[in-house]
């Protein structure tokens, strides 16, 4: 009855729909956790609350936690900026875009695991290895949204901009960029998922440290708690790095289109 | 070519034509256009009024015949849909084609305020672009083109959206930089009648070509 009466104001509705949904999800695990109670195959939404707790409130659980989150934070810096700006050459050079074509085909189709393991050869395990398999991972998401963009600007406003001499620099920063960004921050939702997918999959292969790593053992050791709750803590890192950064960032890129 | 009063030429086209892909050709255009001239050009729709200034803007190249515009010509182009930025604020549209032009940052700013100022647009700077109406955004349009001091200034059907009002703050606007700057103007319109008062020629396009 709230939801339905709760029509006028549209953000509380949201926020009470997304909230009624995680409660659900909570709900299933919860009564699978009972099902398959005591054979080790999934924890209760109760221990892994209290395992996470534990986590939480440990130096050494802040520390993995540390670790991850600056390799997601480089992953996406570099892969971002090398795909951004591969993109952008390609969209205003055809012969560029068709030049890197085989390159982005390569990437995109190349399965992950293969990248790890040459990854591994070349650079050995730590840092260097999650980062650099992230970041390959990640730039050819924001190169194919970026050329996107591209194609979607609006051919009337560059004629215009040509019309009054814009410069290359005024071009970009004044007609491509701003159109860029609305299917920017879209690629930017699927690079924040990936970053932390990406990672931690290089973390549990390649890593002695970091939430992969940890994930890594915790399966090895069958701790499930610790498993799942390092899977809620990815999970939520997800959820804020989308609300507290990309939310924010998506609001005020569009706030010209919102205005009418 | 020289004119009546012994000037240049600012623009002349001479059999000029326009090839779209493979096919259709349209042109040729022949003018010569000085200094102060009004140009009014009519011809019903797909006689390539619109081709006609795009290739007077440089925006085309001729496929035959040639097009000799003067050197170092700026020129301001009223489009028939405003092509406003909708991501910059009104001012920022004004301005952008200054500073790309070499303007210094503070004249431009001056020089956008006395535009705004002009139009009837001051307490609409600030606005973004899909907040204004029709008629206004026609103005910005307008404005942005003088703003960079135009010597041609050619405008497409710009008053085809607009009431009798907005159509005479926009003739006004256009009279006045026009002839304090000795600006050449040609404007595309379906109603000539409109532009009576203002205009020094005018010129048909049939569908062969043009004939002034």
């Amino acid at each position: 009855m709230i939801i339905w009466k709760c029509s006028r104001c549209p953000s509380f509705r949201r926020l009470l729909l997304t909230f009624l949904g995680g409660v659900f999800l909570v709900f299933v695990w919860y009564v699978l956790a009972r099902i398959y109670a005591g054979k080790l195959v999934l924890p209760s939404p109760f221990e892994t609350l209290s395992t996470l707790f534990g986590l939480l409130t440990s130096v050494i659980g802040w520390q993995t936690f540390g670790v991850t989150l600056l390799r997601v934070g480089a992953a996406i810096f570099a892969g971002g900026a090398v795909g951004l700006l591969l993109g952008i050459a390609a969209g205003l050079s055809q012969d560029l875009r068709w030049f890197l074509e085989p390159l982005r085909w390569v990437s995109m189709s190349i399965p992950p695991i293969t990248v790890v393991v040459i990854a591994m050869l070349w650079l050995g395990v730590g840092s260097g290895l999650v980062v650099c398999f992230a970041s390959v991972m990640l730039a050819p998401i924001v190169y194919v949204n970026t050329i996107k963009g591209f194609d979607l600007v609006d051919d009337r406003l560059l004629e215009m901009a040509t019309l009054y001499r814009f410069s290359l620099s005024m071009r970009v920063r004044r007609v491509y960029i701003p159109a860029l960004t609305v299917p920017l921050s879209a690629a930017a939702v699927q690079v924040v998922c990936n970053a932390v997918r990406v990672t931690l999959l290089a973390e549990v292969i390649g890593s002695n440290n970091g939430m992969g790593a940890a994930i890594s053992l915790a399966n090895s050791t069958l701790e499930l708690p610790t498993l799942f709750a390092w899977i809620l803590i990815a999970v939520l890192l997800v959820g804020l790095l989308e609300s507290l950064l990309l939310g924010p960032m998506q609001r005020r890129s569009e706030k010209w289109s919102k205005a009418k | 070519m020289i004119g009546a009063s012994g000037a240049n030429a600012v623009l002349s086209l001479r059999d000029a034509s326009v090839r779209f892909g493979q096919g259709k050709t349209v042109g040729p255009f022949s003018g010569d256009f000085f200094a102060g001239d009004f140009v009014v050009v009519t011809g019903e729709s797909g006689s390539g009024k619109t081709t006609f200034l795009r290739l007077c803007a440089g925006l085309l190249t001729a496929a035959g015949g040639s097009v000799d515009r003067s050197a170092g010509l700026v020129t301001g182009y009223v489009f028939q849909e405003p092509r406003l930025l909708p991501w910059c604020r009104v001012s920022e549209n004004v301005m952008l084609p200054m500073l790309a032009a070499g303007v210094d940052a503070a004249e431009a700013r001056a020089r956008t305020e006395g535009l705004l100022d002009e139009a009837g647009l001051k307490d609409s700077a600030a606005q973004w672009p899909l907040t204004l109406s029709g008629g206004m955004a026609q103005r910005v349009n307008l404005i942005r083109a003088l703003g960079i001091g135009p010597k041609l200034l050619l405008l497409d059907e710009p008053f085809s959206s607009l009431d009798a009002a907005g159509r005479s703050k926009m003739l006004d606007l256009v009279a006045r930089h026009g002839r304090d700057a000795g600006m050449t103007v040609i404007c595309v319109t379906h109603y000539p009648e409109e532009l009576s008062g203002f205009t020094t020629r005018s010129m048909a396009l049939g569908a062969d070509g043009a004939a002034i």
